[in-house]
């Protein structure tokens, strides 16, 4: 990477101005450079930022003053994100910029979700917000390799604590710049979806004889962010094939999980037209946070907590059919091939711990005997 | 109700089959997706695409 990585830095410079100034100046003290881009609206920054609110309006095709004179914050800054991710993709394309890093409130956060989904993988990332990990983050707009930081008590000027964040996050972004290994840009990829290799075994069998026919193999944990990052690269065109081999992230969204993967999940690859392979795997459970109470719904089945995160309880046939159609609509949704392999044994996945009266060999023969809970 | 249930893998099984129709290519097998067999009729078919240029190699 190059000695001086150029860091794109992007904040709304009229109300945060000292803080993106300090943190421009730890991105400096690292030996690289800074390009700053101004997305506020309304006030104006200490000193000229290199790229203007006013360039950034142009680059969604309006102006500044319609910006500021738009019905709300909301449209206002919409405006500033279109004008943001566009002109945060032409700079890296450019060759001018080798990361960029957003700091924000929700207004900044939202706005910086865009700039992080125009830049491909491998080019570093972040995005140091107020509203880091929480909810509020809607997974379907993160970039498969995004990186957040939690940037809190600095919601007004600068201290202790928001430096010792904001001193981090200019570290990790030039490191990051100086580190990075980017992806191979002429092998094709296939994107797998899979678990653990104790519950689903076929990553193990396939990973190798893909690798030896010239394909590189990323496979994606069906816990909902795997399926969220491997959809948005499917969006892309980013793979030569979809193995979709596991459907839990349909069964999560269809009971209202939160362990799910959009809502878009397992139609992007059709729509793309990248073939896709898929197959039953996890077809029998869901999964839901083991923090939280258990749905009302799944009270009554057998239920496992994997760890302090992830349970997953039983769907009923009934569930698990209802699942089967909803997997074949998405898969039929674009124009893509989609090949559909469906072993007839015991499938897949998985009968929860608790059923089973020993360490388990899981999941390998529905015939073996459990106890009832 | 356990996961371990005859009846319900039946059902789903039969769920797939009635949906995975045209355009999808359905293939069944008398295994489980954990035994190689399953790995290898995928392998199968990513070779058949590979073949007939379903599958760019190239990007």
């Amino acid at each position: 990477m190059t000695k001086s990585p150029i860091i794109l830095v992007i904040g709304t410079f009229d109300t945060k101005d000292e803080e993106l100034n300090y943190l421009c100046a730890r991105i400096r003290a690292q030996g690289a450079e800074v390009l700053t881009m101004d997305v506020s609206v309304l006030g104006n920054p200490s000193q000229p930022t290199n790229i203007s609110k006013a360039e950034v309006a142009a680059a969604a095709g309006r102006t500044i003053d319609e910006a500021m004179t738009a019905e709300d914050e909301n449209v206002a800054m919409q405006i500033m994100a279109a004008g943001a991710a566009m002109l945060t993709a032409k700079l890296h394309a450019e060759g001018r910029i080798q990361g960029m890093i957003a700091l924000g409130g929700t207004m900044g956060t939202d706005l910086a979700l865009d700039c992080a989904r125009a830049l491909p993988i491998g080019v570093p990332k972040y995005v140091v917000s107020t509203i880091a990990f929480s909810a509020l983050i809607p997974p379907d707009r993160l970039s498969a390799d995004i990186q957040m930081i939690l940037w809190a008590g600095g919601l007004y000027g600068l201290n202790d604590i928001c430096k010792a964040t904001l001193s981090q996050a200019a570290g990790a972004v030039v490191g990051a710049a100086r580190a990075v290994e980017p992806p191979n840009p002429d092998r094709p990829v296939i994107g797998m979806m899979s678990f653990g290799s104790s519950a689903l075994k076929y990553m193990i069998h396939l990973r190798q004889p893909l690798i030896d026919r010239g394909f590189s193999v990323a496979v994606f944990h069906g816990t909902g962010m795997g399926g969220m990052a491997m959809e948005s690269l499917a969006e892309q065109g980013y793979f030569a094939c979809v193995l979709e081999l596991a459907v839990a992230e349909i069964g999560n969204l269809m009971v209202g999980s939160i362990v799910n993967a959009g809502a878009n999940r397992m139609t992007s690859a059709p729509k793309r037209g990248t073939p896709v392979i898929a197959a039953p795997g996890f077809g029998d459970m869901i999964d839901f946070a083991a923090w939280a109470p258990v749905p009302e719904r799944f009270r009554d089945r057998p239920y496992h907590a994997h760890n302090r995160l992830l349970a997953s309880a039983s769907l009923t046939a009934e569930e698990r059919g209802d699942l089967a159609h909803e997997v074949a609509r998405r898969l039929k949704s674009g124009s893509g091939p989609v090949a559909f392999v469906l072993p007839t044994q015991a499938s897949t996945h998985g009968t929860p711990k608790a059923c089973q009266p020993t360490i388990p060999k899981p999941w390998r023969r529905w015939s073996a005997p459990i106890a009832q809970q | 109700m356990p996961a371990h249930d005859p009846e319900a893998l039946a059902a789903m099984v039969s769920a797939y089959r009635a949906a995975m129709t045209v355009p999808i290519q359905l293939t069944e097998l008398d295994c489980h997706i954990n035994d190689e067999a399953f790995s290898v009729e995928v392998l199968r078919i990513i070779d058949r695409w590979i073949a007939d240029g379903t599958i760019t190699m190239t990007r």
